[in-house]
């Protein structure tokens, strides 16, 4: 048959009328104790069908940049290796305390030459032994689908397979149990799916960078 | 005893353990501005004697820092701060010199026990020119944080004031190095954090050593002077003494973290100078309002 325009119009006509092979998507928006948006914020989806297929660890890259670290919270699939750039023109000392990986990067500048593997699901907090007001947090999950909320305290998890899934919400000022955010969400091809989570902060009690009076700090 | 060999040689001892480690300093900028108020700068014993005035303040410090090893620092800098004072112009005065500070943690973590030596030599240039001199501070501190919020520290230090030059003597015999006073200090000092933003800080000391008062010319305040000299500074030709004392520091600190690198403060100081049972005790209280930078 040849191609008139009368016909590609017939078969432009039958592609857009397809049904929307999208994914689900669910928007989550999170906001604090005061119903602020919150930035920051981690959200997990765990599908009920255990049968979904897990995502392969990669290898992923806290920064330290102005005697910070960036981002301050970063999700990583546990697994994965992560590189512990200073992009400072000066020597940081990272270590982690945490149950979930503890490890030392003794004094360096650079780039250490071997990243650092989180083999357990939990959250991660960094320190810096020189800048004791520098703290970061890897939160590392075994969830296929997850997120962190932007400024707006908004996140859209994306490609989920239509189902039932379990979803929860952490930040670092957490005030109680992440599975106490966790709720049940139910994905559908055809639309993405709202949720909202209203979470309470404790207050958070950081080691000042601002300079104090009389205290010449470490330096 | 001149000291400024002694921290000249301590100063080249450390330029050279900076100089030696390999990778780049850490630079800083420091500054500060403030207001102040004192009703008693002229150190007086009675009230009537008490001169209060309002001073506005100025600092600015540079310095480099290293990282020697895994928990031992070294800072260096030069230090400028200014005085000048509404009523009492004498007062006014500008100092410049050098500071450093070798820090030490013990283990990893921001609770980490540390200590540290600190040194710093400045000159003192005053309106009143026979004030002007050498001010040296050598001392040891160590501290610890407790929790999210609380930090304690202690300090031992040695103060000395050396003035370049000396007025004739008032009294035939008497040293008139009046200004030129001495001494140690023990004290602690405490941090608390109240909010994320604001911070609470308390100081306690004993100083013993010598201090410069002004009276008006009273033979019985002579008896327990170690040097006398005139003092134009103030108004009614009074005189400078210097006496031997037991000083107790109280100061409270307000300071509202501004954002990562300034914050506004509000302090108050009480002191209490105690000589001779004689004597009576020199009190003074100290507002003060500052904004503090640090980049």
């Amino acid at each position: 048959m040849a191609s008139t325009p009368a016909n590609l119009i017939v078969i432009l006509a039958c592609v857009l009328a397809q049904p929307s092979v999208l994914a689900g998507e669910i928007r989550a928006l999170v906001l604090d104790g005061e119903g602020k948006p919150l930035s920051d914020a981690v959200v997990v989806a765990f599908p009920a069908d255990a049968r979904t297929e897990q995502a392969k660890p990669g290898t992923e890259v806290e920064d330290q940049i102005d005697k910070e670290f960036v981002p301050y919270v970063q999700v990583i699939r546990v697994g994965s290796t992560v590189r512990f750039p200073n992009r400072d023109n000066i020597r940081h000392h990272v270590y982690s305390f945490s149950a979930a990986k503890k490890f030392v990067l003794p004094l360096y500048s650079g780039t250490p030459a071997t990243p650092v593997l989180f083999d357990k699901v939990g959250v991660v907090k960094l320190g810096c032994n020189i800048h004791d007001w520098m703290i970061g947090y890897l939160y590392v999950t075994d969830a296929p689908y997850f997120g962190k909320t932007a400024a707006p305290g908004r996140v859209e998890l994306k490609d989920l397979p239509a189902g039932t899934y379990r979803v929860h919400v952490w930040h670092p000022r957490l005030d109680g149990g992440e599975e106490a955010t966790a709720k049940q969400i139910e994905v559908k091809d055809d639309a993405p799916v709202s949720a909202q989570w209203k979470i309470k902060l404790k207050r958070e009690f950081r080691p000042q960078r601002a300079p104090l009076p009389g205290d010449a700090g470490y330096r | 005893m001149k000291l400024w060999p002694l921290y000249s040689a301590t100063t080249l001892v450390l330029l050279h353990l900076f100089i030696r480690t390999a990778d780049a300093a850490e630079w800083g900028f420091d500054a500060n501005a403030g207001l102040e108020h004192s009703d008693n700068v002229s150190n007086a014993v009675e009230a009537a004697d008490k001169k209060s005035d309002n001073s506005a303040t100025v600092g600015v410090s540079g310095s480099m820092f290293r990282q020697l090893g895994d928990n031992t620092g070294l800072g260096v800098g030069l230090v400028a701060e200014s005085a000048s004072y509404f009523r009492y112009s004498g007062l006014n005065n500008l100092g410049i010199g050098i500071r450093g500070q070798l820090r030490q943690k013990f283990g990893l973590g921001s609770d980490a026990p540390w200590a540290a030596l600190a040194l710093r030599a400045l000159h003192r240039d005053y309106h009143y020119d026979y004030r002007d001199g050498w001010q040296y501070d050598a001392g040891v501190s160590a501290g610890k944080t407790f929790g999210e919020r609380w930090n304690l520290s202690a300090f031992v230090k040695y103060d000395r004031y050396e003035t370049d030059r000396q007025q004739p003597e008032v009294l035939p015999g008497v040293s008139a190095a009046a200004y030129d006073v001495a001494g140690w200090t023990f004290g602690a000092r405490t941090a608390f954090l109240l909010t994320q933003r604001d911070t609470l800080s308390f100081l306690a000391s004993r100083r013993h050593g010598t201090v410069t008062a002004v009276t008006p010319i009273d033979p019985e305040i002579l008896e327990y002077s170690s040097a006398v000299a005139f003092d134009p500074v103030f108004s009614g030709n009074p005189i400078a003494y210097r006496i031997s004392t037991d000083t107790d520091t109280l100061s409270l600190n307000w300071s509202h973290a501004l954002g990562r690198h300034s914050s506004f403060n509000l302090g108050y100081v009480y002191l209490r100078s105690k000589g001779d049972e004689e004597l009576g005790a020199y009190t003074t209280n100290v507002v003060n309002l500052s904004v503090f930078y640090s980049r």
